[in-house]
């Protein structure tokens, strides 16, 4: 499953990164490593926001699509 | 020494360049203010300058602010890096640290937000933190100026020798790193180009201490790293034999072995109070991004705010401002509504008696005859005039009849001027041989210099006092008083009035004093008499941002913006556009993707600045009588000036493509202090009143010249009929193009012209262009309907903005042609928007008749609603314009 299809708030670990190249490096560099717990604050229609390695991040829905939980 | 100041986006890095510098650099709580770097001196130490960069996550290059940070980082060779990092949030803040250490420059680490972290019960063990990253940590509070000191003390005493190897990775990646480091050194084996000509270690242009960040970055194929070497080596075997081993790309190896390494250190530098407790923020954030009420409650917000700051409390201090400071003058305390009692009484009964005697005259009789007021009863005589009537809202007609009249002439009677000076002075003109009846008699007795003597009884000693009466002082007695404000509470004359008397007395030339009081405190005035409205909107801005809800509205709107071709991140230039949109438009500069940027730039300006409120608040107030929904409506307005301005252009082929993708940080929720939310307010509202001191002043008395002066019967001079001036011509020569918008006077049409200059000036303009007897306010009021000023308001809304943020608009451009598209895009939306209103709303009303542009209107609007719902062939493609940010 992918983090943007998360049904309910809660916490999730991060499986794998699905995207490539710059956008892959960024989210690894904002925190989305695999293995890390992410905490789904709120959802609004596949955009999110998660609490990752402490802080609070707002994500749209195509980049939380190439999260794999 | 030089010290760059790094950390991560919104941590406190602008905040803390201010505490150590002195310096009033704008901060926001959302990350993205700092686009550019800026530098300042050390308040304690003048020799240390310390530089500004914006936030990164990372060295890595990735968007332009890491790239604009590294860049410094890497070539301008700083002594030192001051590395903030944000204490609640320490794992993703190390992880630039990390990155940080390993360019073999000293590292200062300030941990601040200590007092949010102290206040949650966690503990952070700074004596732990210093030995594992062999560097000097300090605890601080920018916002609270704790710690200051004890950062500037380490600086000073900075140790030269680094520990460049603080962070070990594993054996595999460091035996990588140093097979790497003896390559760029110019192991001649791996060189691409022949390098026998060289002598060791001049192979590249690495400087010693930058070889481990520069290997590293070979390492995670950093191509403008490599790019940027002389002969860089070979170093593919190296990363094929890492990936091979971790079965991942080199990049993201590191990436883990950095995070591995953070979480190892984690236990013995921390100690959380509460690890799953969910924060307030949170649970703020589930209601105010709660998927069905967040954009209900950020509409009402926005509302609120406008609503607030324009109609109401703003509206209070405003019309103080503009009627009694630069009007005749205000009540200090009471006595305010006694004198307006007496004052209405007056000029009703004033009215009365002009309505009477006019209707009397018709009819043949003299009102200055003795027994008028019989032979007015007997002919059965009766005025008329009409009058505004407040508890209607409309105009009625008033009837006088003999018995009114007589009640009337008493009302008046103790305002009237002194008997015994007119008989003196007419009787001393008469011997010189002038005719009191005549038309010229006053201007003839100044020029004959006459002075006439008459006694008067002291009202206080009850003794004869002999006074004289000159031209001046006739003509006044002529005219009668009206009712004195200072007999009924502490008056405190306006600024004009003062001004004016100050200027008599010094006898200024007449050309000086109208400069000064029809140029400047016309102008200037008008504008600085919406500071007060300024100041409530700037603080309620201030507070909704430094509190966090100000980020989350980009959260929000980004899946709005985004059906509308816009990312949320175009947002963030639109929200501080509030403020002034010279750093909003710069602000855009985060936007990756080159089409959104473009995109974000052309229209961050049609949401309302701040110089565009009194624009604003002169309409709400003056034109629509303060009700409710003019100043939001200027609001939602820009927001739907943006969407349909990306729905429109996203089909076209310069800007097809899907906007990128969203990812920001949102900042904790946190109740704002109150000295940082006023210090935000009035750094805001202090440009402004500088601006007035400056660039609108200047215009300002342009604007009174060439409304002045102007050319009459082939002499150039001060005319008197504004019509005949130079901006009268001017204007006239562009009005047709306001004229189907409902306002093609040159007044209106020139007003709109010197906005360009700023916007303040298009109120300034109608200061000066207004200003009368009545006082511009009402002027404006008689001279618009709602009609027209909401088609003018519109219009001045979404035009091209003032040039210092044209400027920004061309420098972010690059591109002429790009330039003059946003520029004539804004002015042309602006007006088609102005024209429907005037045609559609003025055809309703019955201003505008059907006409040439009422079809040019509804065809117009029709092309509107095609372009905003045709199809978008260009869907899921890639537009022709669209490249990379890459710099």
């Amino acid at each position: 499953m992918v983090l943007a299809e998360v049904k309910k708030n809660g916490v999730y670990h991060v499986k794998q990164l699905h995207c490539m190249g710059d956008m892959h490096h960024h989210l690894e560099d904002m925190g989305f490593v695999p293995g890390e717990p992410i905490q789904v604050v709120s959802r609004i229609g596949g955009n999110l926001i998660v609490n990752v390695k402490g802080s609070r991040v707002a994500l749209a829905s195509d980049l939380a699509k190439n999260i794999v939980i | 020494m030089r010290v760059a100041l790094v950390g991560n986006p919104n941590c406190g890095k602008t905040t803390l360049f201010n505490a150590l510098t002195g310096a009033n650099q704008y901060v926001g709580n959302w990350p993205g203010v700092t686009v550019e770097k800026k530098s300042g001196k050390l308040k304690a130490d003048k020799d240390v300058e310390v530089i500004d960069l914006p936030g990164i996550y990372s060295l890595s290059p990735y968007t332009l602010e890491e790239v604009i940070a590294r860049d410094f980082l890497v070539k301008e060779d700083p002594d030192a890096i001051l590395n903030i990092i944000d204490g609640t949030n320490l794992e993703r803040n190390l992880y630039l640290t990390t990155q940080l250490l390993e360019m073999g420059i000293p590292v200062v680490v300030a941990v601040n937000m200590m007092d949010v972290v102290r206040k949650r019960g966690d503990q952070i063990n700074i004596t732990a933190l210093e030995e594992k990253l062999s560097a000097p940590v300090v605890e601080i509070s920018a916002l609270k100026n704790e710690g200051i000191d004890q950062i500037v003390n380490c600086l000073k005493s900075i140790p030269q020798t680094v520990g460049i190897e603080a962070m070990p990775y594993s054996r595999e990646v460091e035996d990588a790193i140093t097979e790497i480091i003896e390559r760029l050194q110019g192991s001649l084996e791996y060189a691409y180009t022949d390098l026998k000509e060289l002598k060791e270690g001049e192979v590249n242009n690495v400087p010693e201490h930058l070889l481990r960040f520069y290997a590293i970055k070979l390492l995670e194929k950093d191509e403008k790293i490599r790019e940027s070497l002389k002969n860089p080596p070979k170093v593919e075997d190296i990363v094929e034999r890492i990936e091979k081993k971790y079965d991942d790309d080199t990049e993201s190896v590191i990436t883990n072995e950095r995070y591995t390494w953070i979480s190892s250190i984690m236990p013995e530098v921390r100690s959380l109070n509460d690890v799953n407790a969910l924060t307030t923020s949170d649970k703020i954030d589930r209601v105010v991004t709660n998927r069905f009420l967040a954009l209900p409650i950020f509409a009402v917000v926005m509302f609120l705010v406008y609503y607030i700051s324009v109609s109401t409390v703003g509206t209070f201090a405003t019309d103080w401002a503009n009627d009694g400071v630069f009007g005749d003058g205000w009540f200090l305390g009471s006595g305010g509504d006694e004198y307006a009692e007496v004052v209405e009484e007056f000029d009703e009964a004033s009215e009365n008696i002009a309505a009477f005697d006019e209707a009397a005259i018709e009819e043949g009789l003299d009102p200055e005859s003795d027994n008028f007021l019989v032979e007015a009863e007997e002919a059965g005589i009766i005025g008329t005039y009409e009058a505004f009537d407040d508890e209607t809202g409309e105009n009625e007609l008033v009837e006088v009849d003999a018995a009114t009249y007589e009640e009337s002439l008493d009302i008046v009677a103790p305002y009237a001027g002194d008997a015994d000076a007119i008989a003196a002075f007419e009787m001393k003109a008469e011997e010189e041989g002038l005719d009191p009846e005549s038309e010229t008699f006053i201007e003839d007795a100044e020029e004959a210099g006459i002075m006439a003597e008459y006694t008067k009884v002291d009202e206080e000693t009850g003794e004869d006092v002999t006074q004289i009466v000159d031209a001046a002082a006739y003509e006044a007695e002529l005219e009668g008083g009206a009712p004195d404000p200072a007999e009924y509470g502490i008056w405190v004359p306006g600024i004009p009035v003062i001004v004016e008397e100050g200027l008599a007395a010094i006898d200024a030339a007449d050309w000086l004093t109208a400069l000064i009081l029809d140029g400047i405190i016309a102008g200037v005035g008008a504008v600085l008499g919406f500071i007060p409205q300024m100041l409530v909107l700037f603080l309620l801005l201030a507070f909704l941002e430094s509190c966090g809800y100000m980020s989350r509205i980009a959260f929000i709107l980004d899946r709005v913006f985004r059906r509308f071709g816009l990312s949320g991140k175009s947002f963030v230039p639109i929200l501080i556009g509030t403020g002034c949109g010279v750093p909003g438009v710069m602000a855009s500069r985060t936007i990756e993707n080159q089409n959104d940027r473009r995109m974000t730039v052309m229209t961050t300006t049609f949401i309302p600045c701040g110089a565009k409120l009194p624009i604003i608040a002169l309409f709400a107030a003056a034109v629509f009588g303060g009700v409710w929904w003019v100043a939001p409506s200027a609001y939602f307005l820009g927001i739907a000036a943006i969407l349909c301005t990306g729905i429109i252009l996203k089909k076209t082929r310069f800007f097809a493509g899907d906007p990128a993708p969203f990812i920001m940080e949102l900042p904790a929720y946190h109740m704002p202090t109150v000295g940082a939310v006023l210090r935000s307010m009035w750094e805001r509202a202090w440009s402004f009143i500088k601006k007035a001191g400056t660039i609108i002043l200047l215009a300002c008395i342009l604007v009174w010249f060439i409304s002045s002066y102007g050319v009459v019967d082939g002499v150039f001079m001060a005319v008197e009929d504004q019509n005949d001036s130079i901006l009268a011509v001017l204007g006239t020569l562009i009005c047709w193009i306001f004229n189907p918008l409902g306002w093609g006077d040159w007044q209106a049409a020139s007003a709109a012209v010197t906005g360009l200059i700023a916007k303040e000036n298009v109120v300034g303009t109608l200061g000066i262009l207004y200003n009368g007897d009545a006082g511009w306010y009402a002027n404006v009021q008689a001279s618009f309907t709602p009609v027209v000023a909401y088609s003018f308001l519109a219009f001045n809304l979404l035009c091209a903005p003032c040039f210092a943020a044209m400027g920004a608009i061309k420098r972010e451009m690059n591109n002429r042609k790009w330039f003059w598209a946003a520029i004539g895009y804004q002015c042309g939306l602006a007006w088609v928007v102005a024209l429907w209103i005037f045609q559609f709303a003025g055809l309703a009303t019955g201003e505008a008749t059907f006409g040439v542009f009422t079809i040019i209107a509804a065809v117009l609007a029709i092309a509107f609603i095609y372009l905003l719902f045709r199809k978008n062939k260009y869907k899921g493609k890639e537009g022709i314009s669209s490249v990379s940010a890459e710099s």
